[in-house]
């Protein structure tokens, strides 16, 4: 084993997207686009040829081509998580009727940026795996201003 | 009920490590505090921050992390409790409409996450991860966007369980989706899907395969638990040291083909600690909110001592960790020979790591190998 096999450095801020979107069941909106600077958020692979289930993230430029990717757990509510002061079960999870709400996911800005693409696992209700798909694609347009 | 039962009255940083854009930034609002509450809104807020300080790792990263208290007024103290539920029947008019009994369950607690995020959006665009601490003593929460917890004993334990999924992206190590026995038979018996996008979940219990097979030792079996029947939980005790890495079967809520890091986390059960998957994810995520220092992962030989230099600029405490031994059951010597600080506020140290055992061991380090 090297001495010293894995370092990362102190980051430097960079122009992130601050990206607030409505769900309503499927239906997805983008309701604000704010540009910071910010570290940069963890980036994946982007590799679309492997199969890797969740909620990804993925930026294309105008030919399609991936940029910057993320998955990780879906941030629309398909269920709801319960919890109970009893330590035997302290965690489960119930259905929600209506998926509904808000939420942020931070995207740095990549140069040749185009669109946002989200994609996950439609009403995947139950904790039951779906096959992810397609949910939503927004045009991403370069930073205009500066935090 | 909402934005005309109170008011925004603006922003402090409470745990002030410096600019926004550098550091990773947590922001915690209230709901069902009146004007004359808010300083008990200051208090709550301070115990949670003293909680996740005690809390691995953030304690660690304590230097890469910022937090801000929102102040906002409500109307109303507490949160609408209805007696659908069980709850008192007590309605209260606050800024983000805090109620129990959504879905018809009492402890499910929930506020208006659209208003949330416009607060933050207004005052803190940096924002990493959102809170709202509401002010009723009934135990409740929820996760998503926003987590929200109440003020009953432990109800902090759901910010932080939530804290793991919305920031860092875990997947939930429980294996099962309403309760053992109490899902519809065979719904959750077998997972067939694809490898999940989690860190902390797998379907690939291989030695050299696995996601995180680089923290398992030699000696531990993998899988390291099978569930013998997969139509439902997995009822045996741990047959392994509680800090032992491997790959025990039942997560992702599915009883059997999905594998967790550890027989328990916080991110399965409240009240224990992150796994150590986990934890490494927490640090990959906030290290580079670190200030000058480089961060990671190394390894010291049988026998062999390294000098370390670590320095922070203007942090008046200057508190260190420094190097935390990682691998299960091997010991390293630390010594600090050299502590000073300097007249511009900052502060130096040299921190001496020895390796007695017979073995190389790995750390990870905030530092500089001199």
């Amino acid at each position: 084993m090297a001495d010293q096999e894995t370092v990362g450095g102190p980051g430097q801020p960079v122009p992130v997207h601050r990206l607030t979107f409505d769900y309503h069941g499927n239906q997805i909106s983008l309701v604000s686009d704010q540009v910071v600077d910010m570290i940069s958020p963890p980036r994946q692979s982007l590799d679309e040829s492997a199969t890797v289930g969740g909620f990804s993230v993925i930026v294309r430029d105008a030919a399609g081509q991936a940029l910057y990717k993320f998955t990780g757990p879906s941030p629309i509510r398909y269920d709801a998580e319960v919890f109970s002061e009893d330590p035997s079960r302290s965690l489960h999870r119930v259905a929600v009727e209506e998926p509904q709400g808000t939420f942020v996911l931070l995207v740095p800005h990549v140069e040749g940026a185009a669109r946002i693409e989200l994609v996950g696992a439609p009403l995947a209700r139950r904790g039951i795996a779906r096959k992810p798909r397609r949910l939503a694609s927004f045009p991403l347009h370069p930073p205009q201003r500066r935090r | 009920m909402g934005t005309s039962d109170g008011s925004v009255i603006g922003i402090t940083k409470v745990v002030d490590h410096g600019d926004p854009a550098l550091r990773w930034n947590l922001v915690v609002l209230g709901d069902g505090y009146q004007a004359a509450q808010l300083t008990q809104f200051h208090g709550d807020v301070q115990n949670f921050a003293d909680v996740m300080y005690q809390t691995p790792p953030y304690d660690e990263l304590w230097c890469g992390i910022n937090i801000y208290r929102i102040d906002v007024t409500s109307t109303d103290s507490g949160a609408d409790d209805p007696t659908a539920c069980g709850g008192t029947g007590a309605t209260a008019r606050t800024y983000f409409d805090a109620s129990f009994c959504n879905n018809g369950i009492r402890r499910l607690l929930e506020v208006n996450t659209t208003t949330v995020h416009n607060v933050v959006n207004a005052q803190l665009p940096q924002a990493h991860m959102i809170m709202v601490i509401v002010n009723s003593t009934v135990y409740g929460g929820s996760g998503g966007s926003v987590a929200t917890f109440s003020l009953a004993p432990n109800a902090q334990e759901i910010g932080l369980h939530e804290m793991g999924h919305t920031a860092f992206g875990f997947a939930d190590e429980y294996e099962y989706y309403a309760g053992c026995g109490v899902d519809p038979p065979g719904s959750h018996d077998s997972y067939t899907g694809s490898e999940p996008g989690q860190p902390n979940i797998t379907k690939d219990a291989g030695r050299t395969t696995n996601k995180w097979h680089d923290l398992v030792l030699a000696a531990t079996p993998m899988p390291t638990t099978s569930n013998a029947n997969c139509a439902q939980c997995d009822p045996q005790p741990n047959p392994q040291q509680p800090s032992t890495v491997g790959a025990y079967e039942g997560a992702g809520y599915y009883h059997c083909g999905l594998y967790r890091p550890q027989f328990t986390c916080r991110m399965r059960a409240l009240g224990n600690p992150y796994c150590a998957v986990c934890q490494r994810v927490i640090r990959e995520t906030i290290g580079p909110h670190m200030s000058s220092w480089t961060w990671g992962s190394a390894a010291i030989a049988a026998g062999q001592t390294q000098r370390w230099w670590l320095w922070w600029p203007t942090y008046p405490g200057f508190e260190v960790i420094g190097v935390q031994a990682m691998t299960p059951g091997d010991e390293l010597r630390f010594d600090t020979p050299g502590f000073q600080r300097n007249p511009d506020g900052s502060g130096t140290m040299t921190i001496t790591v020895s390796n007695p055992t017979a073995v190389t061991v790995a750390f990870h380090f905030r530092g500089t190998r001199l």
